[in-house]
């Protein structure tokens, strides 16, 4: 427990949020030509040349982009995490992500949209994918709904959505679109425009209200399900939030940006001794670490010289990897 | 009935139905082929008879993929596994050069004529390969007079293109910013154009990718921008149709061009040639920059 009057959170909150906006600027400085943030300050008022266009179009929502995924990702992270009590808990493990996968890729396969609207529903087919795999969850997990069968239904949904996955790229007649799926599934923030970014915006705002208000119910919940009824907190109204607020979360996010796995499990691991374990600190800590993780991950996928894109899914995987190396090792010690 | 009379009948009949069959023995022209290759499939349509054709990809019976879908979609398609052309009991198979070693193993093995079309990466190669599968077919002279249409077609717009501005670049963006360079056939198209490949400013020789970020920095006059599933918005359409590429539009000319009618490099090539000239001149004088003949 942190004393009263530390200055530890103030220190931790300013140096985050200041490493945001160093990190942010740098973003917009990385790519085919380096800016100083003196000229990204001048491009990003001045959209009609082509530079302007570069900063305001494609680096700016890039930049946007992954602070919004990876905060959600942290943030959905540390609550399932806070919520079920275990440290592998996060979106993919209950489904979510597998659910907003299909959902985007059965509108990318099918190509449903609205003829009025110029922007792709893929970002809603994710929020339908996320939301059909919530309600599939609860389903399979019963009445009783404790949290080891919530655990299961999450892992056979996930199974199930991943197999109609690929049964839908099994089927996919025309191989550009296969192809198309194969890399967006990779995971990339890479060219995504402003509409898509304000489409899912909303969605996601609301997502991560239902999450930040759990705060204090996680903190009960810490004592025990039991103890936390007793104080008021009623675990099926807890857990419909929760579920609700990833589906909001996870569900756009993955749509716009493909697979990205690891965020919400590493997060809110590195951050918890930072917040003094406390779940409620957890949630805006793990919100803030995403997004800066996030965007590190693709300032290297940037930054790396190759010609072909390395795309972000795989680079959060092999970060994520030797984490849960290290992770069993320590698990290990700790049992010898 | 005597022997005089059985034989002079036998050979009236012969004398009757002589004038058919002669070709057919005479030649030994294939009458069951299968094609499982777009580019074969689109010559052997235009080349032969349909009940000569026992069956055809399923790639050319896409409208996504492929001009003449609408004509191949009474064909049988075929998916070319080794177990489907075995039973359609072909006599003469038109395959590409990736197809799998083991069905061209096991369809030697059953004694069945294979002919290798390789991917034509130049106007030169398109003709030898119309060239190529006509002999297989017996249909020499038809695979000459198609070149000389073809040829046809290509000087018509070299004639045209001389009235517009020289040097200017022209770039082809396909799906997933994939970019082709004078080394494809789109070198030769673009050069009957009367056009500059820009992939050689971006470094690309063959095939390549970039990222919008680079298009935008260094332009072309000309972006045709390849594009499939036009009803509905695709990852690719999306990414091509970004508002970054759109605020352009005052200093580059966009042409929309269906990917199907440029996926392969055969006869069709000089079509596309035409059609390409076409969308472009529209797009110049923005009467549309978006072009579909097969609407």
């Amino acid at each position: 427990m942190i004393p009263a009057g530390s200055p530890r959170p103030a220190i931790l909150w300013g140096g985050g949020l200041l490493l945001l906006l160093a990190s942010s600027i740098f973003s917009l400085s990385v790519g085919a030509v380096w800016l100083s943030p003196g000229e990204v300050l001048r491009w990003l008022f001045t959209p009609d040349e082509p530079m302007g266009i570069v900063v305001r179009e494609l680096r700016l929502p890039r930049t946007v982009l992954a602070l919004l995924v990876g905060a959600g990702l942290g943030l959905t992270g540390a609550a399932l995490q806070g919520y079920t009590r275990n440290p592998l808990a996060d979106s993919g493990l209950l489904g979510i992500n597998a659910g907003a996968a299909l959902g985007a890729v059965l509108i990318l396969y099918t190509g449903l949209t609205v003829p009025a609207w110029k922007t792709s529903l893929v970002p809603l087919g994710g929020l339908g994918g996320a939301i059909a795999t919530t309600f599939l969850i609860t389903f399979l997990a019963g009445r009783v709904q404790s949290i080891q069968t919530l655990i299961l239904a999450g892992v056979a949904v996930s199974a199930l959505a991943g197999a109609l996955t690929s049964l839908v790229l099994n089927f996919s007649t025309n191989p550009f679109a296969a192809q198309e799926i194969i890399f967006w599934l990779l995971g990339s923030v890479t060219d995504r425009g402003w509409d898509v970014l304000f489409l899912a915006f909303p969605l996601m705002l609301g997502g991560a209200f239902l999450l930040l208000s759990s705060g204090r119910s996680l903190q009960l919940l810490a004592l025990g399900e039991d103890t936390a009824t007793t104080m008021g907190v009623s675990p099926q109204r807890l857990r419909w939030r929760l579920i609700s607020g990833s589906a909001l979360l996870v569900g756009p996010a993955t749509a716009i940006a493909g697979a990205i796995g690891f965020i919400g499990l590493v997060v809110p691991h590195l951050l918890r001794p930072l917040v003094g374990y406390d779940p409620a600190k957890l949630l805006p800590a793990s919100m803030l670490g995403g997004a800066l993780l996030l965007l590190w991950a693709d300032l290297l996928v940037r930054l790396i010289p190759i010609d072909q894109e390395l795309k972000l899914g795989v680079v959060t995987a092999l970060l994520g990897a030797p984490f849960f190396f290290a992770l069993i090792f320590r698990l290990r010690r700790s049992y010898a | 009935m005597p022997a005089f009379f059985r034989s002079l009948t036998c050979l009236c009949l012969l004398g009757l139905i002589w004038p058919t069959l002669a070709p057919l023995i005479v030649s030994g022209a294939p009458q069951r082929i299968v094609s499982i290759n777009l580019a074969s499939d689109e010559l052997l349509l235009e080349l032969v008879d349909f009940q000569r054709i026992a069956a055809v990809s399923r790639i050319v019976q896409d409208r996504e993929l492929s001009r003449l879908a609408d004509q191949a979609a009474s064909l049988q398609g075929t998916d070319g596994s080794l177990e489907h052309l075995i039973r359609l009991q072909p006599d003469l198979v038109l395959v590409s050069t990736f197809t799998r070693p083991r069905t061209l193993q096991i369809l030697d093995r059953l004694g069945v004529p294979v002919v290798q079309v390789p991917p034509a990466e130049s106007l030169a190669e398109a003709r030898e390969n119309v060239l190529l599968v006509a002999r297989a077919l017996d249909l020499e002279q038809l695979g000459y007079d198609l070149v000389e249409e073809m040829d046809r077609i290509i000087a018509a717009v070299t004639t045209r293109r001389d009235s517009s501005p020289p040097n200017r670049s022209a770039l082809i963006l396909g799906p997933g910013f994939a970019v082709y360079g004078n080394q494809t056939i789109w070198g030769d198209i673009l050069a009957a154009l009367g056009f500059v490949s820009h992939a050689d400013a971006l470094g690309i020789k063959d095939w390549g990718r970039i990222d919008l970020e680079t298009l935008i920095l260094n332009p072309p006059d000309i972006l045709i921008r390849l594009n499939y599933h036009r009803s509905s918005p695709t990852l690719g359409s999306q990414a091509m149709e970004h508002r970054a590429l759109n605020l352009l539009r005052d200093d580059i000319i966009l042409v929309d061009f269906p990917l199907a009618l440029t996926l392969t490099a055969n006869h069709l090539t000089a079509q596309t040639i035409r059609e390409l000239d076409e969308a472009i001149r529209a797009a110049t004088t923005k009467q549309s920059s978006t072009y579909d003949p097969r609407r």
